[in-house]
């Protein structure tokens, strides 16, 4: 498994690279009247658009952004629940700053 | 659920500061609330959506009343219409309305700045509105509840502590909905001061809690929630409603993405009156992702990317597509407030409850 932060690194770069082309097929939309031209830079917009999506979901996926929570039911849920995974959280922060604090 | 913001009067009673509407002298008539419903198939279709909620929003809307009460039975018979709620400053209350209000179980939510109303909200006459809601209290009271919605600005820095106070001990308001005006009108220094101010704010919550008083300053409900749920459920598609799960009905009758769109005439979605789309202007709410928080450079790489929403859609859009700089800073400081009051009470069964009790209303 490669390291989280090379990861993070790559995920976040596709995922600039994937805006700065949208913004481009952004310029083209609005300044090519061609009509059938129009359609292909909506579909590739579209396309791409989705590609960022999951990007984003795998970047959760791959970085452990995410806290499992997916055994709690919220109409049951529990006072020492709450407690617990608001820790968690809390926990999952603070080790997030003190890496950029690292890594400036 | 879809929020319909219905502009029924853009005018207003109060002047506030950091209002984001225009006070235009325009008001909805009832025909142009008509188009609406006989037109709100179009768009379901767009949104794709079944139910639908609908705030009476303005300007002020109680100066609209008579299109209140001649729409309320409408919304009523029509089974798409979920729930309805009016948006008010309250001061327009009489008798009359009240009675219509408590009748018909109409939702209020009630604007109210407590002290800050002295200068944060002239009345249009330029008098102070602080002195009117101190003559109204008695008649307001009877439909406020326990919840009022408060904008937290720079002006508000030094009174944090003693707005609080009054608007719990005063009014009996025990959930104060602090909201700060995220807009780019907070400079370094404001942050700083609101820096060392909230933690005072934060003890009187923890105070509150201790002397077994139900009191939830809106600040730390409104953060811990917002993570807790993005972490349950992953970070938001958007960072508000506006133009993808709702968009306001303005009094020309043109849908834009929300009402602070439609004061200022841009963006517009769907002319109802005309029947026409502006198809880009759709299809950059629905599809775009440059004014969405899920994208942008600088919340991507933030410690609390996973629950935070960002700011207003609006200014993040007037700020080339970047959440607002001190405004971040501001919600930092939020969440490590929020964080440092549930250390502080997650123990105590009565702020856990709350908590939890909230959670599963959601």
């Amino acid at each position: 498994m490669l390291d989280k932060q090379i990861i993070t690194f790559n995920l976040f770069n596709a995922v600039e690279h994937i805006v700065e082309s949208m913004k481009f097929l952004d310029f083209l939309l609005a300044n090519d009247n061609d009509e059938s031209r129009q359609e292909v830079y909506k579909d590739v917009m579209y396309n791409i658009r989705i590609s960022g999506e999951r990007l984003c979901d795998l970047g959760d996926f791959l970085v452990g952004n995410k806290i499992d929570l997916s055994n709690i039911d919220i109409g049951k849920l529990q006072d020492q629940q709450v407690i617990d995974y608001i820790d968690k959280i809390q926990e999952r922060i603070k080790v997030k700053k003190e890496q950029q604090t690292e890594d400036k | 659920m879809f929020i319909i913001e219905s502009v029924i009067t853009e005018e207003c009673n109060l002047g506030c500061t950091y209002c984001y509407m225009h006070n235009n002298p325009t008001t909805m008539e009832m025909p142009t609330f008509q188009i609406l419903l006989d037109k709100l198939n179009i768009l379901q279709d767009l949104y794709h959506f079944d139910e639908y909620h609908l705030d009476y929003f303005g300007g002020e809307p109680l100066l609209n009343f008579k299109l209140i009460e001649q729409t309320v039975p409408l919304l009523k018979q029509d089974n798409r219409c979920k729930s309805f709620s009016i948006i008010s400053n309250l001061l327009e209350l009489d008798d009359y309305k009240i009675d219509f209000i408590k009748s018909n179980n109409i939702t209020v939510s009630f604007s109210f700045d407590g002290l800050w109303n002295e200068y944060n909200r002239p009345l249009r006459s330029g008098k102070s509105s602080l002195s009117l809601y101190e003559k109204k209290k008695d008649i307001i009271k009877q439909i406020a509840g326990k919840h009022c919605k408060t904008m937290v600005s720079p002006t508000s820095l030094g009174t944090l502590v003693a707005n609080i106070k009054y608007l719990v001990s005063d009014w009996g308001l025990t959930s104060p909905d602090l909201t700060i005006v995220r807009d780019d009108i907070w400079t370094d220094d404001d942050v700083e001061h609101f820096r060392e101010e909230i933690r005072d704010v934060s003890n009187l919550q923890i105070e509150y809690i201790k002397d077994n008083k139900p009191v939830m300053i809106g600040f730390y409900q409104l953060y811990l929630l917002d993570m807790f749920i993005g972490y349950k459920y992953n970070k938001r598609d958007t960072g508000c409603f506006a133009g993808k799960k709702g968009m306001a009905y303005m009094p020309n009758g043109i849908c834009y993405p929300c009402a602070r769109f439609g004061t200022n005439r841009e963006y517009p979605i769907y002319d109802l009156v005309n029947g026409i789309i502006y198809k880009d202007n759709y299809n950059m709410f629905i599809d775009y992702k440059f004014h969405n928080p899920k994208f942008f450079d600088d919340c991507l790489n933030c410690v609390y990317y996973q629950g935070c929403n960002a700011g207003c859609t609006y200014s993040q859009m007037k700020n080339d597509n970047r959440p607002i700089k001190n405004v971040c800073k501001l919600f930092d400081i939020l969440y490590n407030e929020s964080f440092y009051v549930f250390n502080q009470l997650k123990y105590n069964k009565q702020f856990i409850g709350m908590l939890t009790s909230k959670l599963k209303e959601i």
